[in-house]
């Protein structure tokens, strides 16, 4: 599959903005932001992943999630001024507060996973030990290890499975006594082989001098004009957003009374309340923030499209001319 | 790399959860407040073989030392456990402990020392008392309520005691003593609820003079004020809750109209009452330490309810009655069952959690001036027990519960 315009920037950005738009999905609970960052979140989602995967991964994994999380809440934390249902054994209050706030950290967790969807499509291994190699080399080695253990370890589970059938001493083969020695002989075939690949991995990196002073690395990444444009964009953008913030145009607060900036709710406003036009700016920039690497992505599409027609007209007429040269029967050569 | 996705995602799953569980901004939490380490048991166990059980009447030790062990002995027993020993200058003195008030046994150190030396000040502050004598406690947390009774080698002619604490100047009650004279000898009673430091027993003739002193003496002046005007449940009030909730007018009016329906048809049944009143004035003092969304919950005068007289049915614990007055009222309260302890523990009331007026914040009970080392719902109610609902900013030494545990 064709990288996406915003895949081919330079890990730097992509990094800055993973950081920022998740950072920001994490601490700053104020339901616009959150219905932003979902939105943005789905369709880069779906842009990068297609959405028979996004849809099949998020309804049987992660709505199942956002359910657990938004229930148990109000089961276990019961502030709240608006009391739902009476507990008689321990005289606590199912609270609207505590439900609606089990709801919010449920789609916090489900935004979360989908950016992390995205970003493990953009931000690939070798993105990151380029950016982390050098600063931290030992955390960025094993960040970029422990990110892809279960995937290698499930792959060479099937080598030795395979393996093992071979020599009739699969988990299939044999009595229930046999089958569960033949089992764990596997296992500890797999764990013998993780000791040796860990040695061998730390010896083979050693040899290359990893994060020795003065190691060069080869990297294809350039911070080119683009890249200088788009993190200018990104770091006015976040600013913007990050000064919106600080003056409350993102305060939301769930226990004990809900207050949202920008709402009123039940009658009651954050006392520390910015004005509506700077929330909408910070809205507006926090959307367009999210929407980046989509609108990256189109803006591609369409000059594309555009320098393509543009294309195919020159060609045509370079083609007439050495035709209409031809049939002239001048030399062109 | 696409298979990192959910495992990452998984990672992400179990750390928000964990969040969630631990609920909305508030830290983990501790139960010193209500709750004091019970743990160790098993230890205990295990030296209980050599430990001599307590009897009814029993001798101080040389050092005045009753240990855990020997305390869990009498732990939740019927019947009183008396102790006694004598002072350097020959005043005779006895414990008393309600083996049913022991619930968390922690070591006893009973040794008490009188003195009648120096106290023409103390004698001053209260009014001129005739007869002043100063009694010193050991620091200990105390296992229960106790009563102390000192047998005095003189004759006090007087017909009022109190049992007062000195502080600056002024002479602050903490409980009416009983005295009985004989021919030769006066006996005082008292109940201590907390020990460490110097206490006085101040003795005056008439009743005259006695009630001049009332006025001197009260450290909670205008709480106590307030417990006496309102101690029957028509004055059932909110503090906080007023604006917050419209129905709790019309919830007020209905427990108005309970007791006098009852009083009116009590005679089968004897009605078992107790006070119980919830504050946190603490926090007027420690208002920059307040999370600033809970401010708006915190009464102007730091009563979340006054002082109110409520019935409650035998065998219920305090847990019981506050749980029911606070249903009744409309005041918020959350509580939390702790295994480890078999007792629920107070997370908050009217939304004023523990934790949310700083570190060392949280709801304290207790139950005619003693604060429990146990869970309130281990706390059976007797009648006439007046129950306060505190909340502490400072693990329990701004609301009264000296022994602060400074292992």
């Amino acid at each position: 599959m064709m990288q996406d315009a915003f895949s081919r920037c330079h890990p730097i950005l992509n990094f800055f903005y993973f950081l920022v738009v998740m950072g920001i999905t994490m601490f700053m609970q104020h339901p616009v932001f959150l219905a932003l960052s979902f939105v943005a979140a789905i369709f880069y989602a779906v842009w990068l992943e297609g959405w028979r995967k996004v849809l099949r991964m998020n309804l049987l994994f992660t709505l199942p999630g956002l359910l657990i999380t938004s229930l148990l809440n109000p089961m276990f934390n019961h502030y709240g001024v608006t009391p739902l249902l009476y507990i008689e054994s321990s005289g606590n209050w199912v609270t609207l507060e505590a439900l609606i706030y089990g709801m919010v950290l449920g789609c916090v967790l489900f935004i979360i996973i989908l950016w992390f969807s995205c970003y493990n499509q953009v931000m690939t291994s070798d993105k990151f030990i380029y950016l982390f190699g050098r600063i931290i080399p030992a955390l960025s080695l094993m960040l970029a290890m422990a990110l892809r253990f279960v995937p290698h370890f499930t792959n060479q589970m099937k080598v030795i499975r395979n393996g093992q059938k071979c020599v009739g001493m699969d988990v299939s083969n044999g009595s229930l006594l046999s089958r569960i020695r033949h089992g764990l002989n596997m296992i500890s075939i797999l764990v013998t082989w993780a000791l040796e690949n860990a040695i061998e991995t730390a010896d083979s990196m050693k040899s290359r001098g990893y994060g020795l002073h003065g190691r060069t690395a080869f990297s294809i990444y350039h911070f080119d004009q683009r890249d200088r444009r788009l993190g200018a964009a990104m770091l006015l953008l976040t600013a913007l957003v990050l000064y919106g913030c600080s003056r409350g145009a993102a305060f939301a607060q769930y226990n004990p009374r809900i207050l949202l900036a920008g709402f009123v709710v039940m009658g009651y406003t954050p006392a520390k309340s910015c004005s509506i036009g700077l929330a909408c700016v910070t809205f507006a920039g926090f959307g367009v923030f999210a929407f980046l690497p989509l609108l990256l992505d189109v803006a591609e599409e369409a000059s594309m499209k555009r320098s393509r027609r543009y294309t195919g007209k020159d060609m045509e007429t370079t083609y007439r001319q050495i035709y209409e040269e031809l049939d002239r029967g001048g030399q062109t050569f | 790399m696409r298979k990192n996705v959910k495992w990452v995602a998984i990672l992400v799953a179990c750390m928000l959860t964990v969040g969630s569980f631990s609920g909305c901004g508030q830290q983990g939490s501790s139960e010193m407040t209500q709750l004091t380490k019970e743990a160790a048991e098993a230890v205990e166990e295990e030296t209980k073989e050599d430990v001599k059980p307590l009897q009814a009447e029993n001798e101080i030790p040389a050092n005045g030392f009753i240990s855990k062990a020997q305390m869990d002995t009498i732990a939740g027993k019927k019947g009183t456990y008396r102790f006694h020993g004598e002072t350097e200058n020959g005043i005779e003195y006895q414990w008393t402990y309600d083996g049913n008030k022991i619930q968390n046994p922690v070591e006893q150190k009973l040794l008490v020392e009188c003195s009648e030396d120096d106290l023409d000040e103390v004698k001053k502050a209260a009014a001129n008392a005739p007869y002043a004598m100063k009694v010193i406690l050991q620091n200990m947390e105390m296992a229960a309520p106790a009563e102390l009774t000192l047998t005095l080698n003189e004759v006090w002619n007087a017909d009022k005691v109190l049992y007062c604490t000195y502080e600056d100047g002024k002479v602050y009650k903490l409980d009416d003593a009983k005295i009985e004279s004989g021919e030769k000898a006066s006996k005082i009673s008292f109940t201590v609820t907390k020990a460490g430091g110097d206490f006085y027993l101040l003795g005056g003739s008439t009743t005259g003079k006695s009630k001049e002193d009332a006025d001197t003496k009260d450290k909670n002046a205008t709480k106590d004020e307030n417990a006496e005007k309102e101690t029957d449940v028509s004055s059932l009030q909110t503090g906080a809750n007023g604006e917050t909730e419209e129905n709790n007018d019309t919830q007020d009016d209905s427990t108005q109209a309970e007791p006098e329906n009852n009083q009116t048809a009590d005679n089968q049944n004897p009605v078992h009452t107790c006070t119980i009143s919830i504050e946190c004035s603490t926090i007027l003092n420690n208002w920059d330490d307040l999370r600033q969304s809970k401010a708006e919950f915190v009464p102007s005068d730091g009563w979340i309810l006054y002082p109110s007289e409520v019935e409650y049915t035998e065998g219920e614990t305090v847990f019981d009655v506050l749980k029911r007055v606070c249903n009744d009222v409309g005041i918020h309260m959350a509580s939390r069952y702790t295994p480890m302890y078999g007792s629920y523990y107070i997370e908050g009331i009217n939304q004023l959690y523990e934790f949310d007026c700083g570190q060392n914040s949280g709801w304290m009970y207790c139950v005619n001036g003693w604060f429990p080392n146990y869970g309130c719902s281990s706390y059976t109610v007797e009648d006439g027990d007046v129950i306060e609902w505190r909340y502490t900013c400072d693990l329990g030494s701004d609301v009264g519960n000296t022994y602060t545990g400074g292992e």
